[in-house]
């Protein structure tokens, strides 16, 4: 079967850094990619839906700032975002990021990067699928319903909070369900939590 | 589905043989039934409607990957609050609270207490959008009109313009429609199965309905009418360093 050509868009105002990870991301890499490439200015909207991308590369600052229209074009496009970092970033910001790319990366890192995050793809793009939730996700989906934070259930579980959000990605992709009080619902009717305790 | 563009020479008649939701985009703009073969260019001349601007609601209603593009039209400003001010009429008046109460029939008829969340879920959702909605008619709406009066000439700067841009507005959106879809699957997936398959199917065809017709009106705030607003500001922008 012949492997389906990914487009990325890259936003990035300097031509240096723009066109270097364009090489960067062609060279050895095993999956076909095209990518666009975009300097920030004219109307990003017009140009998402022309391109329409599968991967977006740009600045964190570029998503905070564009966050509305990024949010409807990633739930549309099944978007997948990924941060280029040049200075200290505050986490916060990142957590809604599928994956980072760091300016000091060697070339090996930045292709082992969108590679792994490519692997990803084919599941990220299917709705929720019908594999129940594992005990583990059950286990976070009842200390997530009753109000504990990300760092809260690394904490109590001993796991990093990076993997606390990968299980509640999952969790929220198996049920289709995204919102917390939604999750509630589905734990109060599946006896994960009591309704006292809802 | 890929869809014709409807232009301002079809008949609005044959529009709604193929798509009978614009029936509500027509109610919304005060258009009546009874046109013949008209043209939509003849009816909204009559109705004193832009035909511009009607053409982009109904395409922009009508599909999904419709590309809207407003230029510098300001004069389509009024007829787009026109639309979305009665709209949101409908749905807080008309289309949430008719889901409401088939919510609350079906909930109660499943005699389990677990399932009262269901009713409490909708609830606070109806919260928020009153909330987001009350905003946008007590806030943004007569911004977006001041300064329309402003570019008509029929009233100088003053002090909105200085203190608001439209950049402000918005933000979540977003968190409204998950709640929608949150509500759509736990009809769908999870909750039990018992009797009231009646009421569960009406409320979800009323949910889908409602998303759709909210996902055209929030296209119509974000891709038209906030990005000409934007190019407004742009332009009455040095009218006020000369005050």
């Amino acid at each position: 079967m012949k492997k389906e050509e990914i487009k990325i868009l890259l936003i990035e105002k300097s031509d240096i850094i723009r066109k270097g990870l364009s090489v960067l991301l062609i060279e050895k890499n095993n999956t076909p990619l095209s990518i666009e490439q975009y300097n920030g200015d004219g109307d990003l909207l017009h140009y998402i839906h022309h391109a329409s991308p599968k991967i977006l590369i740009a600045s964190p600052s570029f998503f905070d700032q564009n966050k509305k229209q990024i949010s409807a074009l990633k739930e549309k496009y099944q978007l997948l975002l990924v941060g280029l970092i040049y200075a200290f970033q505050d986490p916060d910001s990142l957590s809604s990021l599928d994956a980072l790319i760091y300016i000091n990366d060697r070339a090996e890192k930045v292709q082992a990067t969108i590679n792994e995050l490519l692997k990803s793809y084919p599941t990220m793009n299917t709705h929720s699928s019908n594999e129940p939730l594992s005990s583990r996700e059950k286990e976070i989906l009842k200390l997530l319903v009753n109000g504990n934070t990300t760092k809260q259930i690394a904490t109590a579980l001993h796991i990093s909070p990076h993997t606390v959000n990968a299980h509640r990605k999952n969790i929220m992709r198996k049920l289709d369900i995204k919102t917390v009080s939604g999750l509630t619902i589905y734990a109060v009717l599946n006896n994960i939590i009591t309704l006292k305790e809802a | 589905m890929d869809l014709k563009i409807i232009a301002a020479n079809d008949i609005l008649a044959n529009v709604i043989h193929s798509n009978y939701r614009v029936l509500v985009v027509l109610d919304r703009m005060g258009i009546k039934l009874g046109f013949d073969n008209k043209t939509i260019e003849q009816i909204t001349r009559e109705n004193n409607i832009n035909t511009g601007a009607f053409l982009i609601i109904l395409n922009i209603f009508c599909n999904n990957n419709y590309i809207p593009d407003v230029g510098k039209n300001f004069e389509f400003i009024p007829d787009f609050l026109r639309y979305l001010k009665s709209s949101h009429h409908y749905f807080l008046n008309e289309k949430i609270p008719a889901i409401q109460q088939n919510i609350h029939k079906l909930v109660y008829h499943l005699h389990d207490s677990r399932t009262d969340l269901v009713e409490s879920f909708y609830n606070k959702y109806i919260e928020e959008v009153t909330e987001h909605m009350d905003y946008e008619n007590e806030t943004v709406f007569p911004y977006i009109e001041d300064i329309y009066d402003v570019f008509l000439k029929k009233s100088t700067i003053s002090s909105p313009m200085a203190e608001y841009d439209i950049s402000i507005y918005g933000e979540h959106h977003d968190d409204i429609e998950d709640v929608l879809k949150d509500l759509k699957n736990i009809l769908i997936r999870h909750l039990p199965q018992k009797e009231q398959g009646k009421t569960r199917r009406i409320v979800l065809q009323q949910l889908f309905e409602l998303e759709s017709d909210l996902y055209s009106h929030t296209r119509i705030e974000d891709e038209v009418l906030i990005p000409l607003v934007k190019e407004l500001e742009n332009d009455l922008r040095p009218l006020i360093s000369m005050t």
